[in-house]
């Protein structure tokens, strides 16, 4: 260790409970048997993100003299040799206060933890795992990262084995010069689940000696007939045949890159309704892929693709009762609780339908004039509503009593297209549909932005009539009069653009954020009209 | 101690909650109201979803308080829970393979409408 004359700092963050006391105890038992003097400190955090938590270690080696050296109990920014993280975000916050710098190593696991801001937004909220790692780069002299989480599982270790994990590839980073055996003695005499412990850390080590953390992760994509045909298979044998038809018709026509995203979404809507709904969505595409002819990656129909699968295969009662009492689903769940064929389990299920949602199954035909009736004046004053109507239930659909009321509901199926709740949809499906094509041919990135915007539309019940309600003032309110505007005065869209990304975002990440977006648009537009 | 609990032999029944990916829309309202650690995000299996859905991690302690509140305030079907009957008795035994059985059959029918 060329250092060896100098001060060692090393510092640990990590989010609480994932055992970082452990892991500063086994360094500083390391320093002790290598004959050097160490001071470890711990700041305690809450396991529920409330706060993170650091440890500290200064190390020196062992100088005869009669004064006893004083270490410092608090990390400098700009003067640490070793940053050792146990989550991503959790580096990105001490970097982001100026500990890193040109004389650290960084090893780090990159799994991350999620925050509750990060998992408020109703569209992706999560913060972007590129910015960590352009940061980590930057601010050291050398860069470890490690999906420790994942390593931990596929060798059949869990989530508490990560702290070994990262002593293992810090020692085999070399940043400090110590023998692999010193740290299994560490290990064994701290004794804290010492076999788990070791074997995790070899696992550790001899991932960083074998330099796979630089190999980037080459996910073997199925091949598309292996795709085919396991979607197939999952299909109703009725089915089967004519959807190959139009399979055929995506590989003829389509490019390679939408394949599958079509593919997916024509066994999604035939598993949904009938083949005959996956034709209706295709000659949508095609439509709007028709506009998007001469770009190289066709994001407008992919996105208008993915988000029109996604709408017109809306969540009823129907497709709710379908999912839950597929056998399908019970396999999955065995395996995600890790259990064995012969272990008995019962499945409850939490259900809590409005009266739309039940009244939205019947005809339309039936249905409409009531609802206009119950939306007058004169039946609000007759019987006012102040709660709302629902009907909860907990099925226990393992049971074949419980499943029997959801099975019999899968039966309405083929009434769906007649039904209130589907004339609902259909008509803002139509408007979304019109409006991309509209101003997909004003400007191409504008008609990306609207195709776009079709992921707000999520949940059920109240969230959904929100959602729907926010996408309908998006277009009206928003995107119809900022373009109107630029229409007359220019011929960029770029101000509709911005504002209509600013929305979006407005809208994802709060219940009103539709109204704080049509503030701004109203503010902007006045602004541009003095 | 689960696991102690479980080698006496008695009839124990562990409860853990979870969500059904296919029927999560991933509009977070659940997470809003409710913040269990547990409750994370966790990419869609569907690859038309690009934004993240609600997961249940083996952290779970069975509480059910995710479920009671998309319950009470109809949020959405997406919770379920789970029991898992460690040293099933004879009559729990006799019961789950009726309704094995019974959902094998109705389910192969329901594929037909």
């Amino acid at each position: 260790m060329d250092k060896k004359n100098e001060l060692l700092k090393i510092l640990i963050p990590a989010v609480g409970g994932q055992g970082g006391g452990v892991l500063t105890e086994w360094l500083i038992q390391v320093f002790l048997i290598e004959g050097f003097e160490v001071q470890g400190v711990g700041l305690p955090g809450l396991s529920q993100r409330g706060g993170s938590t650091v440890y500290y270690i200064e190390s020196y080696p062992k100088v005869n003299s009669e004064k006893p050296i004083i270490f410092s109990q608090y990390p400098l920014p700009g003067d640490i040799d070793i940053i050792l993280a146990q989550e991503f975000l959790e580096l990105g916050r001490v970097l982001e206060l100026g500990y890193g710098s040109d004389k650290t190593t960084v090893v780090s696991s990159t799994h991350r933890i999620y925050s509750t801001l990060e998992k408020l937004p109703i569209t992706r909220g999560i913060y972007s795992e590129e910015n960590l790692r352009k940061l980590a780069n930057a601010f050291s002299d050398k860069f470890i990262g490690l999906n420790a989480l994942e390593i931990a599982k596929q060798n059949g270790l869990g989530e508490l084995a990560i702290n070994a994990i990262l002593l293992g590839a810090l020692g085999a980073s070399g940043a400090l010069n110590i023998d692999e055996a010193s740290y299994l003695k560490a290990m064994s005499q701290v004794g804290v689940g010492v076999e788990i412990n070791i074997k995790a850390f070899r696992i550790g080590w001899d991932y960083v000696k074998s330099n796979k953390y630089n190999l980037s992760l080459i996910e073997s994509g199925t091949k598309w007939d292996e795709f085919k045909k396991e979607k197939l298979e999952k299909l109703h044998p009725d089915k089967r045949e004519e959807l190959l038809y139009l399979i055929f018709e995506i590989e003829q026509e389509y490019p390679d890159v939408l394949r599958e995203i079509l593919a997916e979404a024509l066994f999604r809507l035939a598993d949904y309704q009938d083949v005959w709904y996956s034709k209706k969505y295709l000659d949508s595409i095609n439509k709007i892929y028709r506009l998007d002819r001469n770009s190289e990656d066709f994001m407008l129909t992919e996105m208008f693709a993915k988000n029109l699968a996604l709408w017109m295969s809306y969540e009823d009662g129907i497709r709710v009762a379908e999912l839950k009492i597929n056998p399908e689903r019970f396999k999955r769940i065995k395996k995600e609780m890790f259990l064995r064929d012969n272990q008995v389990f019962h499945v409850t299920d939490y259900l809590n339908p409005d009266a739309e949602e039940i009244y939205g199954l019947l005809p339309n035909l039936f249905v409409s004039p009531i609802v206009k009736l119950t939306e007058t004046r004169l039946f609000q004053k007759i019987w006012p509503r102040k709660k709302k109507i629902t009907f909860p239930q907990n099925p226990t659909t393992s049971s074949f009593i419980g499943s029997l009321r959801l099975w019999f509901l899968t039966k309405f199926k083929r009434f769906r297209p007649y039904s209130y709740r589907f004339k609902k949809e259909y008509s803002l499906m139509n408007k979304y549909s019109q409006s991309v094509e509209r101003f997909s041919r004003m400007d191409y990135e504008l008609g990306c932005l609207v195709a776009k915007s079709g992921n707000i539309i999520k949940g059920y019940s109240d969230v959904r009539r929100r959602t729907m309600d926010s996408f309908n003032r998006f277009v009206d309110n928003i995107i119809n009069p900022l373009s109107e505007f630029e229409k007359k005065s220019g011929n960029s869209f770029d101000l509709t653009i911005d504002t209509g990304e600013k929305s979006l975002k407005l809208i994802s990440d709060s219940t009103d954020g539709i109204d704080k977006a049509v503030e701004l648009v109203n503010k902007v537009l006045k602004r541009k009209a003095a | 101690m689960i696991n102690n609990k479980i080698k006496t032999g008695k009839r124990l029944v562990q409860t853990k909650l979870g969500v059904d990916p296919d029927v999560c829309t991933g509009d977070h309202s659940c997470m809003r109201y409710n913040g269990c650690p547990s409750l994370t995000l966790k990419e869609s299996p569907s690859i038309l979803r690009d934004d993240p859905i609600a997961h249940i991690e083996q952290s779970c302690v069975g509480c059910g308080l995710c479920g009671e509140i998309a319950h009470a305030a109809v949020l959405c079907p997406s919770f379920y829970k789970v029991e898992i009957i460690n040293n099933p008795s004879l009559i729990d035994r006799i019961e789950a393979k009726l309704n094995g059985a019974f959902l094998h059959f109705i389910s192969n029918d329901g594929i037909n409408s």
